[in-house]
This record gives structure tokens, sequence and C-alpha cells, in this order.
């Protein structure tokens, strides 16, 4: 069905940058078209569109200009001035219906931002694509990035003092505008069909001109970050740089698999934890938390469909020598 | 039947013949969902792959030995991210 002109019309009066004026529009309209304007200063307000007319819970068939909101609330609740006119006129005098619906509110499906730096959003060395920011850590008085060292080593195939870039470069993160650090540490990987690997782990330190742009807060934890060993049946969550806030059910702690390592070939792990598939490409470096306790349990790093796979952050910290810190 | 642990062993012991049987990923489950009682040792075969997994593994010696049945499951490679 295209959309008919006079709905097309309303809508770019709405949300155009130029307020419509009353020399072109006349007076009353244009006062009109003011008023609705001034309603997205309703932050419960967070969209608007058009779409089928829903009454009683059925489409009306009719197309309606349509405001979605976070939360809808009873109209006594709503300042008079506030409120959606159930009905307004398009310029040339038509009738357009206009209907409220209620969709939360919206989150863009990529956690990627420039400032500040903090747990589940995109990072990644220079040369690669994207990953996750698993937690700020400190070693000693130096602040650090985790992740995977496919994220932020190039599986080990980088150098150390290579930028890191905030947001990772698939997120349009470049050197020097997005760089944030520089790799300081990874650990390498072992080649082959046997299980010797236990980690895809790296840190990198943050340049002395981020440090004040630090935010610690992690999902699912509280001010004081401690870990907690795997155990089966158990219910994680994580925050992701491309799949966001999920949450995912432990099966299986001592996982061994074999995985594919662009230029590095096939590697092996063992002392895995495997649980129900709760990650995306891109999600790789989050951090893994117990959800009924609020400590840490894991550093994602792969997928199939069906399962994600962490190693257990015991390991991580073992390996790498970090401190989780909240400020 | 095996125990958990007796799985895990069981496991970490077969772990590389497993592979060269063709597994690309080897996992320890509740046998319930395989109609077996206790847990089992889990395969994972790629789709299309040739492989010629065993349907139990011994771990131990002597009056020590135990059997852990192996299932089989298809699913691709893991992948990074």
């Amino acid at each position: 069905m295209r959309t008919p002109k006079h709905l097309l019309t309303s809508l770019n009066l709405i949300i155009r940058d130029n307020e419509p004026r009353a020399r072109t529009l006349g007076r009353t309209p244009a006062t009109h078209y003011h008023r609705l304007r001034e309603t997205f200063e309703d932050k419960n307000i967070v969209g608007i569109g058009i779409s089928d007319k829903i009454t009683e819970k059925r489409g009306t068939g009719t197309l309606c200009l349509t405001f979605y909101v976070e939360k809808k609330l009873s109209k006594r609740k709503m300042k008079v001035g506030k409120l959606v006119p159930p009905v307004v006129a398009a310029p040339d005098g038509t009738a357009v219906f206009t209907d409220i619906k209620q969709i939360g509110r919206p989150r863009l499906q990529a956690n990627v931002h420039r400032s500040p730096l903090q747990s589940g959003y995109s990072v990644g060395h220079f040369k690669t694509t994207a990953g996750t920011v698993a937690a700020i850590v400190k070693r000693g008085k130096k602040f650090f990035i985790l992740s995977n060292s496919h994220i932020l080593a190039l599986s080990g195939k980088a150098n150390v003092g290579d930028p890191i870039v905030y947001p990772g470069p698939s997120d349009g993160g470049q050197v020097p505008q997005a760089q944030v650090g520089t790799l300081t540490k990874f650990i390498p990987l072992q080649p082959g069909d046997t299980f010797v690997n236990h980690v895809d782990a790296a840190l990198a330190e943050i340049d002395q001109a981020h440090v004040n742009d630090l935010d610690f807060e992690i999902l699912g934890v509280g001010k004081a970050v401690s870990v907690i060993e795997p155990s089966r049946g158990m219910k994680v969550i994580k925050r992701g740089r491309t799949s966001g806030d999920t949450e995912s059910t432990i099966r299986d702690t001592d996982f061994h698999f074999l995985i594919d390592y662009p230029g590095i070939g096939q590697v092996g792990f063992a002392q895995q934890v495997q649980c129900d598939s709760f990650t995306s490409g891109g999600d790789s470096g989050s951090l893994v938390v117990d959800k009924a306790s609020g400590k840490a349990v894991g550093l994602h790093f792969c997928s199939v469909e069906g399962a994600s796979v962490f190693n257990p952050i015991g390991a991580v910290i073992k390996a790498l020598n970090f401190d989780f810190t909240s400020s | 039947m095996a125990t958990e642990e007796q799985a895990n062993r069981a496991r970490r012991a077969q772990a590389d013949s497993l592979v060269r049987h063709g597994a690309h990923a080897i996992g320890v489950e509740e046998g319930g969902s395989y109609g077996k009682p206790g847990f089992v040792v889990v395969a994972w075969v790629a789709p299309d792959s040739d492989h010629d997994i065993p349907d139990r593994v011994t771990c131990g010696s002597g009056s020590e030995a135990f059997e852990v049945p192996v299932m089989t499951k298809t699913k691709p490679r893991f992948t990074l991210g």
C-alpha cells in the first residue's frame, strides 16, 4: 500500500528541522503543527511514523500518524498541552488520525560510543574489526582494557605498542582520533590439534589522556568486582558490543574444542565454559557475570549456532596478572 | 552409568583420540536427553564430515576401569566472535 501524500506531508511538518511558517501554511495549521512538534519535548515520546491504526487491539486498515512512546500513560496523568490530539488536519484539509503505540525505549543494536571508556562497548586493535571491552582493570597504578587477544592483539600477530581504538575500526574508530591506548600484553596461542590453550586474552594500557574518562560500571556487578568459579546450571549475563545485554545458562565447565584462527590455524582449547547461545559476532571480549552473585565468571570469545564459549575468569587473571577495580 | 566426574575424567583422557576419530569439540552432558542414565561424553562433529566416533570410551585400568557412553552431536565448528 502506498503511503498517501497528505500523511507524508503531515509527518514531514512534524519532524523536519524548520518550523512550519504561517506565511506558507496558514496561521491555524502552523500553530497546530507547532504544538505537535512540542510534544517531542515529552521524553516519553521516542518516535513517530506512519502505520495502521489499531483500535481495540485490531488493525483498522487506515493509515495514521503514529506516536511511539516508551510507556503508555493514562490521560489523567498527562498535562492537557502534552496530549496528542486524536485527529489532525493535513495542509490540504484532509483529516489525519493519530495513534499511540508503546515500544519501550529504543537502544542502539551496537554498543558503540567514544566516551567514556567502559565495559560492554566496542573496541579493537587498529587493524581488526571490533570486539567488546570486558572491563577496565589495573596493574599497579596503571589502567588497562581487558579483552580477547583476537580483538586487541590480532590473535598474537600484533606488536606490543600497537594502537587500540575505541570504538573498534568497524564502528568508525580510526587512528589517531579514536586511539585510547596501546597493546601491552597478550597470551600467545599454540596452534595444533591438541587441547593446550586456556585463554584468548590481552591487555591494552589506557593512554594518560583518557584515564579521567573511565566508567567502571559492569553489567550485573556491584561496586567491588570479585570472581567466582563457573558451575553447571549457573545463570550468567553479559553486555556485548553487538547483542547488548543478554543472559544464558552454563552447560559445561570443562569443554574441549578446536577452532580456526585466521592467520594462525587450528587452535585447541581445554577447560572452557560452554553455555547456551547468548552472543553474536562482535561480542568477543564481553565479561560474563554470574547473575545471582554479581561476580565475574568469564571472558567470552567464540560461538556456534546454539552455544557460546568463554574462558574462566580465574585463568584469565592468572595469565595476565591484573586486578579488577572500581575506581 | 557414569557420574559427572567419571565423564569428565574420560573426556580429559580421550579428547585427543576423539579428535582423531573426527570430533571438533568434546562435551559432557547429562544423558537424559540422549536416553542414557547418568552423564555421557558428547563428540561434536561437523555436518558432512567423515567420522568414526566410538559409542563408548574406557577410562582407568583393572578394577578401577569404567566405561562412559559417547554420543554424537552434529554442529558446525566454532567461530570467533
